[in-house]
């Protein structure tokens, strides 16, 4: 462990121009993520150009703060009102809420802050230990290890797109093909521009993700505006105690390495962490008849998962510029924007920003713990009080701010309109939106590690039985199989049904809108998962 | 909701992939060889994209599956109203400047997402135009298009 660049990190973190970000961050992701529908992806992209004008590290702070912040406080809407503010609070959905109709919404809610804030600061610490060593090991990966983790990412993202391997596949390939759009990485030939010089110099990827994430969001909004109201939901007093503590510890000790580990690989992050790691504390238990109806040891186990993925989702990002997630994805491009490329070499090459995000991201754990602990009475009269009739018009010229800033180019704000409408349809008939950002982010990747792979090895095939190659090869053929044999194993006309272990489907997870629907038609998010 | 409509909509989106998936292929063609030996081209991945869509629209079509409930009639305007509110919002923002076209949409979408105070209305709008802008272009320094009101104090400095 390099020392130096630890004292760098810490010395980069306490300035009060970074420290301030963090406590702002943290304060705004908690307030993103409890309003219902604006995810950790959708708080972070609105809200990236207002880094554009602060240095690398404070700017990154204000993201990681929302991120940290958003993957909370999603949980505080799925205890009070049944609907997840973001994808990865799903799982706390059912023991959350459970405990909140038995009076029980305060101890409910203190679950959920110690242990996300637990095991945030678990994997950020072991993210500090893990991400430079990767990065050593990175420094020597070449065209070919970079090739197959882009496969990599591509296969893991469409296969966890819950039973839906084909739609996900087609985000996925439709991601890919947009990175066609522009010059291509070795010969600079335009392709698909049809001589139109905005086409030829790409679409850019901040544009398309706000389109697809915020906007299409806004849509469904505007969609379901007619008549709803928020449903009340009463917090009482609650005091945490000792033997309180010890009673949800070991969960939170069984679901951070879980969280974290989940988090690396490419393309998952904490949605899927969460549900793993419920289903792990659930198997270790021996009454396991009280999880889904009120159990703290379940909430806690799936709260720590997801904060411990957000850090984990930063492992690829950073050591590799291979996003963990859809929400990290955002993050790539904030670093970009200031001539920055993630990757091994930003490890040597600005170690205040890389050892400044690890000291950084553990004091917004810390920073959250304090937030959440004094705030939950006043959060729980936001979510309930916060006119969104005035929220989702502002949402959408942050958006048009967003995507027009990146490059000042008024194209962008067209391509983000058109994403907005695509990714609405997508989300309609039920095709997942990150394979497609995720598609489009390392299809270029994938593109230029092919060809010089071919290039340097003589047009032989030989460097696919060079050891990482093979380790990688292998897992892209087990994350295709497993979702293969998934795939086969469940019936066709029962696929959004799922056997109750895994993520539920996207509509389920992405909006939130169940219990706020009055006009409703009874479905209730996570409704279709587990009957029990 | 529908069974029927619903796998008949994945139908027609598979039907749409296809035809996108031939046009690439096409397009493809017109693309020059590699430039050095070795080089796979910058025709493989489009061919490769064109054919890997090709078969997963045809398994599409092949088996449809469930989506959600599709919207009433009602939520379609909407959301197609909402829609062309963005793609005027997105197509002014340069000729009349980010405090005009903001200002407008915003007014445009509360009314449509059924705000019915005409005073909150324009408080609103206004409010959040200006707010913004001088937010972004003035204390973040955010290059936002000033349009006609460039040139007055405040409202018009990029």
């Amino acid at each position: 462990m390099n020392i130096e660049n630890w004292l760098i990190g810490i010395d980069a973190v306490l300035d009060p121009g970074v420290l301030i970000f963090i406590v702002l961050g943290c304060l705004v992701g908690i307030v993103v993520g409890a309003l219902p529908g604006i995810s950790a992806t959708v708080g972070v992209a609105v809200l990236l150009p207002f880094t554009f004008s602060l240095d690398p590290l404070p700017g990154m702070m204000l993201l990681l703060g929302i991120y940290g912040g958003a993957v909370y406080a999603g949980s505080i809407p799925a205890i009070l009102i049944r609907s997840p503010g973001t994808p990865a609070s799903a799982a706390t959905v059912e023991d959350g809420n459970a405990m909140a109709k038995q009076g029980r919404a305060a101890e409910a809610l203190s679950i959920s802050v110690v242990a996300s804030s637990l095991g945030g600061l678990a994997g950020v610490v072991a993210l500090g230990l893990f991400a430079p060593l990767l990065a050593g090991i990175a420094l020597a990966f070449g065209p070919a290890e970079y090739f197959l983790l882009a496969v990599l990412a591509l296969t893991v993202v469409a296969s966890v797109s819950e039973n839906r391997l084909v739609k996900g596949l087609i985000s996925g390939v439709l991601g890919v093909g947009l990175a066609l759009i522009g010059l291509d990485t070795i010969q600079a030939y335009p392709r698909l521009s049809f001589d139109d010089p905005n086409l030829a110099a790409g679409i850019g990827f901040i544009p398309v993700l706000i389109g697809l994430f915020a906007v299409s969001e806004a849509f469904v909004q505007f969609e379901r505006s007619r008549g709803r109201t928020l449903g009340q939901a009463a917090v009482q007093k609650f005091r945490p105690t000792l033997s309180w503590l010890r009673g949800i510890t070991p969960p939170i000790l069984l679901s951070s390495p879980i969280g974290f580990i989940i988090g690396i690989i490419p393309g998952t992050g904490g949605d899927i962490s969460a549900f793993v790691a419920y289903n792990e504390a659930k198997r270790a238990a021996r009454d396991k008849r009280r999880f889904g109806k009120g159990e703290p040891r379940g909430i806690a186990a799936a709260e720590t998962a997801k904060n411990a993925g957000t850090a984990g989702a930063l492992v690829p990002m950073l050591t590799l510029g291979i996003p963990g997630d859809v929400t990290t994805a955002v993050l790539i491009g904030a670093i970009t924007v200031h001539g920055l490329r993630p990757g091994p070499e930003l490890f040597t090459g600005s170690p205040e920003l890389v050892y400044g995000i690890f000291v950084g991201f553990l004091l917004t754990y810390l920073v959250m713990l304090v937030i959440g602990l004094l705030g939950t009475g006043l959060w729980s009269r936001l979510i309930t009080g916060i006119p969104t009739r005035y929220l989702w018009p502002t949402v959408l010229v942050l958006s048009m701010i967003g995507a027009f800033a990146v490059r000042s180019n008024p194209f962008d704000v067209l391509v983000m309109v058109v994403f907005g409408v695509i990714g609405y349809l997508m989300t309609k008939f039920g095709f997942p939106l990150a394979p497609m950002v995720i598609g489009l982010i390392v299809g270029p990747i994938a593109e230029s590690g092919y060809r010089r792979t071919m290039i340097i090895h003589d047009g032989g095939f030989g460097w696919l039985l060079e050891p990482i190659p093979l380790v990688l090869s292998a897992l892209i053929v087990l994350s295709v199989g497993f979702a293969v044999r998934r795939a086969v194993r469940s019936p066709s006309g029962t696929e959004a049904e799922g056997d109750g272990h895994e993520p539920p489907a996207q509509e389920e997870t992405r909006t939130v809108d169940g219990l706020q629907d009055t006009e409703g038609t009874g479905h209730e998010p996570g409704s279709g998962r587990d009957p029990a | 909701m529908n069974a029927a409509a619903t796998t008949r909509g994945d139908r027609v989106i598979g039907v749409i992939l296809l035809a996108l998936s031939a046009t690439l292929l096409a397009l493809s063609f017109g693309f020059p060889p590699p430039g050095q030996e070795h080089d796979p081209g910058t025709a493989a991945l489009p061919r490769i994209v064109a054919v890997v869509l090709g078969l997963l629209s045809l398994a599409l079509i092949w088996r449809p599956e469930r989506s959600g409930p599709l919207p009433d009639t009602g939520g379609l305007v909407q959301v197609g109203a909402i829609a062309l509110l963005s793609l005027v919002y997105a197509l002014l923002l340069e000729p009349i400047g980010f405090v005009l076209a903001s200002t407008g949409f915003m007014a445009a979408a509360l009314l449509l997402i059924g705000v019915r105070r005409p005073v909150a209305i324009a408080a609103v709008s206004a409010g959040v135009a200006v707010g913004l802008h001088l937010l972004f272009a003035q204390l973040l320094e955010v290059f936002l298009p000033t349009g006609l009101l460039s040139g007055l104090p405040l409202l018009g400095a990029a």
